[in-house]
């Protein structure tokens, strides 16, 4: 599949291009129209998004969908109060015992999956928070 | 509205009482399928079928006959019997005592004339060599399922084809049907019984009462005019505004106050609903017997979840699941409204954040370029199927960026130094010309394999089939074959003994000259085969009976005979289950095959026709019947004209001892196949030629183009992995594929 790669690649780099580079100018020289460049950088990634659920056979909707919901999940962990995400590992590792206790081992399995991935986001928010957001202390 | 939901809870699970599964003979059957028409019926003993001084001569009551109701005039309620049963006449009779409607289904044509004074014979119509599809016969059965009446006792005397042949079994349903409503409203005089049958009773009837429908009807109504009434209102008197997103959101609103309103009550609600599983877990554990298993409980809630089993729960009568099901999702419907303010206020919240946030500039300038660019890498060198995942999030991640970008109204270009800017483009730039290149340059190099052992692990004892697992760019080096046995790898032959050459070929192109051997994993494409070339048919039959015939419809004009009929013959002493029997007919398409299905245009068609219809409802049989005979009628109209094959299906073929189909007053000549054929899950040799020769054609459903093998084998045996490894470089075989012989379990490797 190739020549699909390329074209993906090629659209990705030219929704670069296009909001990097002052096309607007140019364009509006040549054909005298005003020209959002977000606009158009936005319309080619939703073309380059169209054309991998179509290749996907819409599978790629789903899985589009859930990295909406996690990167939003993500950025809402990276922004909410330290204290949440290590409060809930502490809440899920406490649940641990008293589920394998009641022979739920699947419960309690999924318990400490979900408290390793509070611990990971305290800890991805105590690095990187001051690093990609402006002001940001170590609330 | 607590102590509703509660009173409601409580009876749901107050109705504990569920029917065992019972053994599945032919009676159990017929009893279902009188019970799914409305129809309430008991059945006798099987111990009535045994002679009375097995029994101590004692007349036996029916086994359905509770402590409740024995004794009792049998008010609304049927004896069923098989005629097959009544062979004890004084047990017979009592057995019937009580009762007012006695259903008598006439099985293998027993009469029971002396028993009940009324006969099996039927003088009215012969229905197994009617067109069962002719509305005729439908008018007929209902007076033949008009009862008769004997000493004040109404007999139903039914022939077993009505009720095993789907057609007339719905006509003979919409009869019951009709009676058992008719029945309904006649009124039955009450009687003194439990709690728990009055629950049952009740609930078996509501679904089909007036009340549930007028029930139903006004809550439907009720939602709408609820839900409704506003925009109704708005559309009377303000149409325009209906384009006015206020009037939604204030909607919404709405529903949302009532919810922050009522919060307490509902959280009250929910409290006391998940109180409950207590009791639920105990239920279960305590009715499975399994105390150890902890997890019996939450895989039984699990299994109850499907909203789609409602139905069968309700037809198995295993109410409690019902209940179950019913408190499950009531109980979700309480948590999600507990939940939903708390929900909405995070969702609110995270939203607000999100959207207020401030990114660091530098964070953002190189966000786009870098996942640009390891788009790129992972579409240079990886496929599309690995690397989506990754384009799908990376287009979501740009979405974002701009969005927010564009919000703030940031000068993106502004962001970067004239150095920075040259090192982006240079580095978008490569990346697009290696993403463009090096596909190129793949193709132009020659490949470099990598060698690898045709059999890797290292077990003491090895045996085929043996299945292999492959890698990209991977052969495999020499491993040499001394055994007895032909060797396939997935459909292709790769060795024979005493044999020069091997030529693959596919089945479709079949010849019989010379020394020939057939294999197959599909069952369609041999179908197809000998549709189109006959001659194969005499390689694959066979002088047993098999469930998989060929037939010639065309000398007996099948359209212009009045019957036909299928007399299928089963093997009783396996106790078979009942079973849906299905009649598959395929026939070659005449248009494909005149104008070929290799065009563009002709490729969506199907070379073959297969219809497949429902002949027959089996109900099971007992051990005792040895081989019972079924005659079946059928439509002629829906038989083919032409040559055929025929697969009877829906009972394993253990089970089937024979099939005949007689078309007017002519038995169709069957040439029965191979069973093998029918094999889908793995590779079968269907048949191969007794004697050797220089060059032996392999026939396969699976080749698609001629593939051949010289052996020359030394001192060592054969190499197994040249033959592989140029079916490799072909891109034929699965991965994993499959090294076979037709020995099965041949000893491979022992070190």
């Amino acid at each position: 599949m190739p020549v699909f790669n390329i074209t993906v690649y090629a659209l990705l780099v030219g929704a670069f291009w296009v909001f990097f580079l002052p096309v607007e100018k140019l364009v509006k020289s040549v054909v005298h129209i005003e020209v959002a460049r977000s606009a158009v950088s936005l319309g080619i990634v939703l073309c380059v998004i169209g054309l991998l659920v179509h290749q996907t056979a819409l599978a790629g909707m789903v899985y589009l969908l859930a990295f909406a919901l996690c990167l939003g999940a993500f950025g809402l962990g990276l922004l909410v109060d330290r204290k949440y995400p290590y409060m809930l590992a502490l809440v899920f590792v406490t649940l641990c015992p008293v589920l394998l206790i009641l022979k739920l081992n699947r419960l309690a399995e999924l318990s400490a999956v979900l408290c390793y991935l509070c611990l990971i986001l305290g800890i991805t928010k105590d690095i990187f928070h001051t690093k990609l957001v402006t002001g940001a202390t170590h609330a | 509205m607590l102590k509703q939901a509660v009173i409601l809870c409580m009876l749901s699970f107050g109705i504990l009482t569920s029917t065992s599964v019972a053994a599945q003979t032919s009676l159990d059957y017929y009893k279902k399928v009188f019970k799914l028409w409305g129809i309430q019926v008991d059945t006798l003993a099987p111990e009535l079928t045994q002679p009375a001084t097995a029994t101590g001569g004692n007349a036996q009551q029916p086994t359905d006959r509770t402590d409740t109701n024995r004794g009792q005039a049998m008010d609304g309620r049927y004896l069923l019997v098989l005629a097959s049963q009544s062979k004890n006449i004084l047990q017979a009779e009592n057995a019937t005592l009580g009762y007012q409607n006695v259903i008598v289904i006439c099985d293998a044509g027993e009469q029971v004339a002396s028993v009940f004074g009324v006969s099996c014979t039927f003088d009215k119509l012969n229905y197994a060599e009617q067109n069962p599809n002719l509305s005729s016969v439908a008018d007929t059965i209902k007076q033949t399922a008009w009862s008769t009446n004997v000493n004040g006792v109404n007999y139903h005397v039914l022939p077993q084809v009505l009720l095993i042949t789907p057609q007339y079994q719905e006509s003979l349903g919409f009869y019951y049907k009709a009676l058992a409503r008719s029945q309904e409203t006649a009124g039955a005089k009450p009687t003194k019984v439990t709690g728990n049958s009055i629950a049952q009773n009740l609930l078996s009837t509501f679904k089909d009462s007036a009340l549930f429908k007028g029930t139903v009807y006004i809550l439907v109504l009720l939602v709408f005019g609820a839900v409704l009434r506003q925009p109704l209102a708005v559309l009377f008197h303000q149409p325009r505004l209906l384009l006015h997103r206020e009037l939604y959101l204030q909607l919404a609103q709405r529903a949302a106050v009532l919810v922050t309103y009522n919060y307490t009550k509902l959280t009250v609600i929910f409290l006391v609903l998940a109180l409950c599983y207590i009791p639920v877990f105990y239920t279960l554990t305590s009715l499975a017997g399994l105390p150890s298993d902890s997890g019996y409980p939450l895989s039984y809630i699990a299994a109850t979840l499907n909203p789609f089993d409602t139905q069968a729960f309700g037809a198995a009568q295993t109410l409690f699941r019902v209940g179950l099901q019913f408190y499950l999702y009531t109980l979700a419907l309480f948590g999600f409204l507990v939940i939903l303010p708390h929900l909405a206020r995070v969702v609110t919240s995270a939203s607000q954040r999100i959207v207020h946030v401030q990114l660091n500039p530098s964070f953002v300038k190189w966000l786009i370029p870098s996942t640009v660019l390891v788009n790129g890498l992972a579409l240079t060198f990886g496929d599309l199927q690995t690397s989506a995942g990754l384009v799908l999030l990376s287009a979501v991640v740009l979405v974002t960026v701009l969005v927010y970008i564009q919000s703030r109204h940031i000068d993106y270009a502004g962001l970067f130094t004239a150095t920075q800017r040259r090192l982006t483009m240079f580095g978008l730039l490569a990346g697009l010309t290696l993403t463009t290149a090096y596909p190129m340059l793949q193709q132009t190099r020659p490949t470099d394999y990598a060698f690898e052992p045709l059999i890797g692990i290292k077990d003491e004892v090895i045996v085929f089939p043996y299945s292999k697992k492959w890698g990209s760019q991977v052969l495999f080096e020499p491993y040499y074959y001394t055994g007895p046995s032909r060797v396939y790898a997935d459909s292709y032959l790769i060795y024979a003994p005493n044999t020069n050459r091997v030529v693959n070929k596919p089945l479709t192109r079949f010849s019989d000259a010379g020394n020939i051997t057939l294999i197959s994993e599909n069952p369609d494409a041999v179908f197809e085969t000998i549709l189109k070339t006959p001659k194969l048919e005499k390689y694959l039959s066979t002088t047993d009976f098999s469930p998989l015939a060929t037939v010639d419809f065309a000398p007996t004009a099948t359209v212009s005979s009045p019957t036909a009929q299928a007399q299928l013959s089963v093997n009783c002493n396996l106790s078979p289950p009942p079973a849906a029997i299905k009649l598959t007919t395929v026939v070659l398409d005449r248009f494909a095959h005149t104008y070929g299905t290799t065009t563009e245009a002709n490729a969506l068609i199907d070379p073959v026709i297969t219809e497949s219809e429902r002949i027959m409802n089996f109900p099971g049989c007992r051990a005792e019947t040895g081989v019972e005979t079924f005659e079946i009628p059928l439509d002629p109209h829906t038989l083919p004209q032409d040559y055929a094959v025929l697969l009877v299906s829906g009972l394993d073929p253990q089970y089937l001892a024979g099939f005949k189909l007689v078309v007017g007053r002519t038995e169709l000549p069957l040439k029965y196949l191979t069973k093998e054929v029918l094999t889908t899950a793995k590779y079968t040799v269907l048949y191969t030629s007794p004697s050797t020769s220089d060059t032996l054609t392999n026939y396969s459903t699976q080749v698609r183009t001629d593939f051949q093998v010289e052996l020359t084998d030394d001192s060592r045996g054969y190499d197994l992995s040249a033959p592989i490894n140029a079916l490799l470089k072909m891109g034929v075989l699965s991965n994993p594929f499959s090294i076979w012989t037709d020995t099965p379990n041949e000893l491979l490797q022992k070190l």
